[in-house]
């Protein structure tokens, strides 16, 4: 149980991670082409909204569908976990001498 | 991974006794018993057979089921290798790279868990000065923590993009001062140490998936509280005096910046004195030997 835990609270956190700095990334390369505003949804909940500013610069707003999509790969992390290591679950053995 | 094309070999240090049917860890003083079968599996280990060839000429050998012996046997290898008794290496092949990236990136999100998908390697430096020995050292840390390092050197860029003022050479210094303060640390561990066993009690080093060990025999409480101690004490003690220059200068933002990240590199060192941590358990440790020694003495 502890370790399926470790496995959500991993793959939680690593998302919201890669995600915010993803978003960022995306703001800054937005901002130097002068893309237009933009707002980014996951099943009607607000992951990043992407304000361009005039005359220069931009504004990011994080929504609960960043949250969202963490608690969905941490709960993946934990299923694949639970998957690989489930009782009776095939072990990965070396491969037959033929 | 342990894969049947593995080839082990003994890491220095480490000798098979065929008559008493043990593996003898010279540097730790300790012997780990083994049955006849395993002995006789692990005397054809000799850094050039893999892990299959040993199994086909012993199975042919002695008329054994050579897909159970080598389950077993890789098996052995594994455990061997948990207690740093045995060292692999892995000829490289372009299918086996590619399962052992997939497996390195399970293990990094903690799908995989647990010491059967770790590969462990012992090695002993023999360094004449501590010069030489710093600098090994940094190559083994630049090797085992390149993830690690990869990763600050991508958001150390990533933040010279984001934040107003930072400059690639900000974002450089995290990687960079990373390895070396946990290069420093290491070192620093190693050479007190040696110092107070006066280079005559063995150690070894090692590592696994992203961690590096120094491995050493257990000395009295004062000996072990120096050791631990001196380990985090150069980067902590940079960066606490790097964060009293900052608090108290004046300079150019560009430099500031840089400097902050070199001092936050050192800081993070003094967690290891928290109990939880490595170093700081070690002398919690010591501390309550000391203190069960003396009642047990005071009881006699």
């Amino acid at each position: 149980m502890k370790k399926l835990i470790f496995a959500f609270i991993t793959g939680m956190i690593l998302t919201l991670v890669i995600t915010v700095i993803l978003s960022l990334g995306y703001g800054v390369y937005g901002d130097a082409n002068r893309l237009p505003s933009q707002h980014f949804h996951f099943f009607g909940k607000t992951i990043l909204q992407y304000n361009l500013l005039e005359p220069k610069g931009h504004m990011l707003n994080f929504g609960y569908g960043l949250l969202i999509i963490s608690v969905l790969a941490g709960t993946v992390n934990a299923g694949l976990y639970y998957l690989f290591n489930r009782p009776g679950a095939p072990k990965i053995k070396p491969r037959t001498i033929k | 991974m342990i894969s049947p094309q593995s080839i082990p070999f003994f890491p220095e240090g480490v000798e098979l006794n065929n008559q008493s049917l043990a593996l003898v860890d010279t540097q730790l003083g300790a012997a780990h018993p083994l049955n006849q079968v395993s002995c006789a599996l692990l005397e054809q280990v000799n850094g050039e057979r893999t892990i299959r060839q040993i199994t086909q000429q012993l199975s042919f050998q002695y008329g054994w089921d050579e897909e159970e012996v080598e389950g077993d046997f890789l098996q052995l290898i594994a455990q061997l290798n948990g207690f740093y008794l045995v060292n692999i290496r892995t000829p490289f092949q372009i299918g086996e790279a590619v399962k052992q990236g997939m497996v390195s990136f399970l293990y990094f999100t903690r799908t995989l868990q647990g010491v059967r998908w770790e590969v462990k390697k012992r090695f002993t430096p023999h360094k004449k000065n501590s010069v030489s020995l710093l600098i090994f050292l940094l190559k083994v840390m630049a090797q085992t923590y390149s993830p690690m390092i990869a990763s600050l050197g991508l958001a150390g860029m990533l933040i010279a993009l984001i934040l107003p003022y930072t400059s690639f050479l900000a974002g450089l210094t995290l990687p960079l001062f990373f390895l070396l303060f946990f290069t420093v640390h290491e070192w620093a561990h190693i050479i007190v140490f040696e110092k107070l066993t006066k280079h005559k009690l063995p150690y070894f080093l090692a590592t696994r998936r992203g961690a590096f060990q120094f491995v050493r025999p257990r000395i009295d409480m004062k000996g072990e509280l120096l050791v631990s101690f001196a380990g985090p004490l150069i980067p902590s003690v940079s960066g606490v005096a790097l964060s009293i220059v900052l608090y108290f200068t004046s300079m150019p933002i560009w430099l500031f910046l840089i400097l902050v990240f070199i001092a936050a590199n050192g800081l993070v060192h003094l967690i290891s004195y928290l109990p939880f941590a490595e170093d700081g358990k070690r002398m919690k440790e010591a501390v309550q030997m000391n203190k069960l020694t003396q009642s047990q003495e005071v009881k006699s």
